[in-house]
Order: C-alpha cells, then sequence, then structure tokens
C-alpha cells in the first residue's frame, strides 16, 4: 500500500478468496450494563442501537457511546425455543439470533414471537413464530399504491389479500436491535396473504416497513438451529400456511380419466353388435296371476348383457314382471343351475292437487341381465298389474336385447373417478375455511 | 398422492373397460337385479 | 493507475491517493485530514477516531455494480437522531464517482446524477432544498414524489445527517460534525436516490438496493466465526 508503484485500482477482479492468514475481525464485542455491571455481548455492532442486559434485563441505548439506560430491569429473563446466539441456515445463509420480541394483538390475547437474525454480510431477517407456525421475513424496498386495507395488492405477479390488521404491543424484548425498541411500543400493521406468502405492512411514527413474510416449515427450523427444547406445537392454520391439499393437478389427471372413459365407452358402443333375442306381446287377464310362462328359447352366443325394456299400459295403476332367465342344460360352457332374476315395477300416477298438475313413474322400465354366459336360455316369466283387480286384460310389452352398451357404468366410472379430486376439495375448502376464520375478511371465493 | 390418484384412476378404468368387454352391468348389481344367482325361482314374490 | 503517496504533514508517514477524483484523505496512522493541492498536501484539522462496527467493507475492497467494476477508497460515518450508518466513496473502473451507502444490512450504490438533471428536475430538486431551510417541514416531505431522471421518486426517509467520522479519500472536505439534510427516495422495486442538501450545495444519487452476492465483493473484511 505504500509502495508508490503498485497498481491498486482497477482493484483486482478475481473471486474473493479469503487470504490464508487474513485478519480475522472480533465479532462479538462486549461492554458492561450500565445497570448490573453484567456483560453484555454486542453481535451486530454498528448497527444496534439497543441491547437488552442479560443478566438484569434492563433495556440499554447503545447507539452512542453514553450507554443510557432506557428501560429499568422491568423484566425477568425468559427461555424461549431459539436462544440469542444460536445459529441456523436457512435459504443457504447462515443466520444468527441476535434479538428476540414476544408482541401481542390489540385484544392482548394473541401472542406471537420475533426473532431478529443477523449475519454480518447478508444484513438482518427475521423468524416470526405464532401457534408454532414460522415465517422466514426479509424487509423489502418497494413502492406500493395502497389505497386502503380492504383492497387487493399485487406484487411480482402475485395477488396479496388482505389478511388482518392489528396495533401490535411489545412484550418482552432480550438480545439485540437495530432500532430504538422497548416494552410497551406500539405499531399499526396490516397483513396480506398469498400463501406462503404474506405481504407485511409497520406503521410506527413517521416510518413504515414492508416486509415479505415466508411459510418455513417447522421441521426445517427445527433442522436449521438444532434446538435443544422442542419448538411450539403447531396449532390451526397459518395465515400464509401453503394449502397441502392441490387441485390442480387431479383436475388435470382427472379431466384426462373422464376423456378416456368416454373413449372407452363410445368405443365399445361402436365395437357391439345390439340384437333382438326376444320380444313378449301379450294381452294377460288376472287368471294368468301366479302363472309362469316360459319363452322360446335364444342364443347367446358370447359373454354379454341383456338389455330389459318393458312397457306396461297403465294409467294411474300399476304392473309388475317377474323374469327369470334359465339356461338349458348342457349349452354352453358352464352348466351349474345358475338364474338371472329380475322383477320390475312399472307404476303411473298423475292428477291434480291444490299445486296444480302432478304426476309419479312412468309406462317404461328398462333393467339389464349383467353378464350373461354364452349359451341358450329361456325366460320365464309372470305377470301382476292393477288392472286385473279391476277385471281389465293388459298387454304386457318386453322386448329382450343383447350386447347393449349402457351409459350407467360410464357414468359410475365418472362418479368413481370424482370421488377423489371431490375429498381432497373438501378438505383443501375447509383448510382455507380455518385460515379465513382468522381474518378480518372472508374471502370472496 | 398425484401417483396415488393416477395408479387409482387407471384401476377404475381398466375395471370399466373390462365391465364393457364382459356385459357386465355395474347398476345391476347395486339394484340387485339381474345378477346371477344360483338359487333357482327366486325371482317370485 | 498508480498509487499516489504523499507524507502526512503531521506524522510523516505515507498517505495513499488511489485516485485522482479524491482531493482530500485522512491519514491512516494519526487520523490527519489532508486536501491535495497542485504542490503536495496540506493538513486541515483532525478526523476523530471511526468507531468499529460489522460492516463488511473495508478500504480496498472491491466489487460489481451493473457490471461495472468499482473499488472502495474512502468512507464517512454518518450518524442522525436515531443510529448511524456508513457511505462508503466508491470510484468505478469508468471513473465515476459514487457512493455505496450501508445501512442496517441494506447495501445500495448510487452514483452522482446532479449534473445530468434537466432544468426541470434542478429546478425541483431546489425547491425542495428550500423547504428544508424550515426544519418544521422537513417530516412534511414525507411520502411527496419527485421527479429525477427516469422516474418518479416517493420520499421515504428525511434525516439530519451529521458527519460522525470519516477515513481514506474523499471527494470533498468531510469534517466531523458536517451536517446536511439526507433524504433517501425508493421508486418501483428497489430503484433507489438521495439527495443530499448541505452548507456546499444540493447533490443527487440515483442507484438501486442491492443484495451482496450481487456486489461479487472482492477483499473484504472477515468476521471471525463466520
Amino acid at each position: 500500500m505504500t509502495d508508490a508503484t503498485s497498481p491498486d485500482l482497477p482493484l483486482p477482479t478475481e473471486k474473493p478468496a479469503p487470504k490464508p492468514g487474513m485478519p480475522f475481525v472480533k465479532s462479538v464485542h462486549v461492554f458492561n450494563c450500565p445497570n448490573c455491571g453484567g456483560q453484555i455481548k454486542l453481535r451486530a455492532l454498528g448497527a444496534t442501537m439497543t441491547a437488552v442486559c442479560a443478566n438484569c434485563g434492563s433495556v440499554v441505548d447503545v447507539a452512542d457511546g453514553n450507554l443510557s439506560i432506557i428501560q429499568q430491569a422491568s423484566q425477568a429473563i425468559r427461555e424461549t425455543p431459539l436462544e440469542i446466539g444460536m445459529r441456523g441456515k436457512l435459504q443457504n445463509t447462515v443466520w444468527e439470533v441476535i434479538g428476540y420480541t414476544l408482541k401481542s394483538d390489540k385484544t392482548g390475547v394473541y401472542f406471537w414471537e420475533e426473532y431478529l437474525l443477523f449475519n454480518p454480510y447478508q444484513g438482518f431477517r427475521f423468524l416470526v413464530q405464532m401457534d408454532g407456525h414460522w415465517s422466514f421475513v426479509k424487509m423489502i424496498k418497494q413502492e406500493f399504491e395502497k389505497p386502503s386495507f380492504n383492497c387487493e395488492v399485487w406484487l411480482d405477479k402475485l395477488k396479496f389479500k388482505p389478511f388482518l390488521q392489528d396495533d401490535p404491543t411489545v412484550q418482552y424484548v432480550k438480545g439485540e436491535f437495530y432500532w430504538r425498541i422497548k416494552k410497551g411500543d406500539r405499531a399499526h400493521t396490516e397483513d396480506y396473504v398469498c400463501p406462503p406468502y404474506m405481504l407485511s405492512f409497520e406503521y410506527t411514527e413517521g416510518d413504515e416497513v414492508t416486509s415479505m413474510c415466508e411459510y418455513v416449515e417447522p421441521d426445517v427450523i427445527r433442522n436449521a438451529f438444532q434446538p435443544p427444547h422442542a419448538l411450539p406445537w403447531r396449532k390451526g392454520v397459518g395465515p400464509n400456511q401453503p394449502n397441502p391439499y392441490h387441485l390442480g393437478w387431479l383436475t388435470a389427471t382427472a379431466a384426462v380419466a373422464f376423456g378416456i372413459a368416454l373413449f372407452i365407452h363410445i368405443s365399445t358402443m361402436a365395437a357391439s353388435h345390439p340384437a333382438r333375442v326376444l320380444t313378449i306381446n301379450e294381452t294377460h287377464m288376472f287368471t294368468d296371476r301366479s302363472r309362469d310362462f316360459t319363452s322360446d328359447p335364444f342364443e347367446i352366443p358370447s359373454k354379454t348383457n341383456i338389455e330389459v325394456a318393458s312397457y306396461a299400459p297403465v294409467d294411474n295403476d300399476w304392473a309388475e314382471y317377474g323374469f327369470s332367465l334359465v339356461k338349458q342344460a348342457g349349452s354352453g360352457e358352464d352348466t351349474s343351475a345358475e338364474t338371472h332374476n329380475m322383477r320390475q315395477a312399472i307404476e303411473y300416477w298423475h292428477g291434480y292437487d291444490s299445486d296444480g298438475y302432478w304426476s309419479e313413474g312412468g309406462q317404461w322400465s328398462t333393467e339389464y341381465f349383467s353378464a350373461v354366459p354364452a349359451g341358450t336360455y329361456r325366460v320365464v316369466y309372470d305377470v301382476d298389474s292393477g288392472l286385473f283387480d279391476k277385471g281389465l286384460p293388459m298387454t304386457m310389452d318386453v322386448r329382450l336385447t343383447r350386447g347393449t352398451t349402457p351409459w350407467s357404468n360410464f357414468f359410475i366410472t365418472l362418479a368413481l373417478l370424482a370421488i377423489w379430486p371431490a375429498f381432497e376439495w373438501m378438505q383443501r375448502s375447509s383448510f382455507e375455511r380455518t385460515r379465513w376464520s382468522n381474518s378480518d375478511f372472508a374471502p370472496d371465493n | 398422492m398425484s401417483l396415488k390418484f393416477v395408479i387409482y384412476a387407471a384401476v377404475v378404468l381398466l375395471a370399466f373397460a373390462y365391465a364393457n368387454v364382459n356385459g357386465i352391468v355395474w347398476a345391476s348389481y347395486f339394484m340387485g337385479q339381474g345378477t346371477a344367482s344360483k338359487t333357482a325361482n327366486h325371482y317370485h314374490k | 493507475m498508480p498509487i499516489t503517496n504523499f507524507p502526512c504533514p503531521t506524522c510523516g508517514a505515507q498517505i495513499p491517493f488511489r485516485t485522482s477524483i479524491a482531493a482530500y484523505a485522512v491519514c491512516p496512522y494519526c487520523r490527519t485530514m489532508v486536501v491535495r493541492q497542485d504542490e503536495g498536501i496540506k493538513s486541515i484539522g483532525t478526523m476523530a477516531q471511526l468507531p468499529d462496527d460489522m460492516s463488511p467493507f473495508q478500504i480496498g475492497a472491491a466489487g460489481y455494480y451493473k457490471g461495472v467494476h468499482f473499488g472502495i477508497v474512502g468512507r464517512m460515518r454518518i450518524g442522525w437522531q436515531d443510529g448511524s450508518w456508513n457511505e462508503w466513496f466508491m470510484v468505478s473502473d469508468d471513473m465515476r464517482k459514487g457512493w455505496l451507502a450501508e445501512a442496517q444490512g441494506a447495501y445500495a450504490p448510487c452514483f452522482e446524477t446532479t449534473g445530468d438533471l434537466d432544468e426541470v428536475h434542478k429546478g425541483a430538486v431546489a425547491q425542495l432544498a428550500a423547504r428544508l431551510a424550515d426544519p418544521g417541514s422537513a417530516a412534511g416531505l414525507l411520502g411527496h414524489s419527485i421527479g429525477l431522471r427516469f422516474a418518479k421518486y416517493k420520499i421515504v426517509d428525511v434525516k439530519q445527517a451529521e458527519c460522525i467520522a470519516s477515513e481514506g479519500e474523499l471527494p470533498f472536505s468531510a469534517p466531523q460534525g458536517r451536517k446536511t439534510w439526507s433524504l433517501d427516495l425508493i421508486y418501483g422495486a428497489g430503484q433507489f436516490a438521495s439527495i443530499e442538501v448541505g452548507d456546499d450545495g444540493t447533490r443527487v444519487f440515483e442507484g438501486s438496493y442491492v443484495e451482496w452476492n450481487d456486489l461479487r465483493c472482492s477483499n473484504y473484511r472477515h468476521f471471525e466465526g463466520w
């Protein structure tokens, strides 16, 4: 430096490599408490304005050399989940806890902790803990157009919704701070959330601080700082806690699955060859009650379903058909004595009452025999009707068709596919309701 | 979680395709109608 | 650029001048403040001892701002009613002089743009400076907007600042107790400007807030345990 020929500007542009033997600068500075004489350690000398004696709890102004006492020892030293001097790595930087503030809301019911973090190169950050929810906080230098609290705020294409405004009070302090602080200090805050972020505006006399808070999982804090004691148990939902129930990919996957289901249904329909296997068109009298009729045999060439489309000419009356699909012995592969049974009730009622015209039921009923194996079959059937009570005859009209493609399977498939996203959606909504129940505002969507 | 749902959806779709190919009508089982039964002539009231 | 050394008029030690931009310097050994003149240097007083701090910067440190390399050659420690901060005097490779403001772990390099303002903006700044003649009106300036070279900035801080101590080379005489009004302004996301109103005139600086990693510093201070 004293050699007149050494070229020193521009300075070397190489990466900073700490030279071996480079002198290290003392990082902790100690002075004596003006109240009790105990040692007060300063870890952010130069920036620190206020320090709290760890022995007597006095709040000391260290901005100038005079060390005036701001607040006499009025508070017992408390243990906190993270202690002053603890270090932890968050967002790729090692931070040291140098200050602790316990704050309460204006009602004095809710309490939260604010830890001041320091790194001599990166500056200051905060950790905020309430009900076991942690946020990593960085002050941001950003100009905002903020008309009033009930409006949304946009930042970096993120929409922040107003969440809470409060007038917090400092209840307890320890460690050191780069501003003047004492127990009883008040401020006004306005918080806006866009999980995992929260935008926080703090107003004190003549000063306005904007902070960006990012939710941190308690495990991350625990692993970073390795505190000797358990961290506070997480309760409820944090204002900026990310919703663990995601719908985006679920609905996308479900939509694709819906499409595949529709494709399967249409393919089945296109590949199927529906064929009438039996038509029953007979008039019956009350004397046919309790009688069984047997149809002509018909062939089912391969395993299929059989649609039973029935009609009964009932008007303010009822009819009931019973069908039994009986396989002829020795036909097809399966010789077991299985039958497929079905009862169809057809009722059609209508009339006028004080509300006007009403109707119930109808004259048609369609049901299916499911998975009928190949073979030769007959249908054994019976018929009953309200018309018989009146001594009237009734014409039953039944058509059996094999190889149809019922829509019901498709809709059951859709329902099965929708159950999962629906359940996720309910949990997600419930999570959001819990979050917003702590807010000044109910969300509009 | 996302993989679980993909597997679930795949199983549902396979079941759907299988049912369609084999003429299985799920609704019949829900209503207890038209399905195979060992009991002969069970249809009587 | 070679360092030019001058013997200190008080203690005889070598006082290095790293840049021709600086006219003033403080002897690193006896803290005599000197001014460079044609024939040599002359003592103009004694500077107070700089209070120790945890600043990562030091004289001789270097870094980058918007891709341009700069070196730190001097510092003023500025105090105000509620604290203090550092103004590091820096000279960039393209020979512009600037200040790296370091307050509460936030870094804002800025360069003087007083001469680049057009007449309208100069007038606005002059009006602002005039209002500060009445200290009572200073607080009222908070939140006001003022147009500078490229944008309209918002005044976010108005402080009465005083030089506590200085070291190294400086572009002007910064004796202990030099009082100025210091205004901080922001625009958009992290754009920073500062207006300094002193007895010796009004200066405008424009720059932006940056992170430590953005500065890509070399020859900075290393702290025990960090």
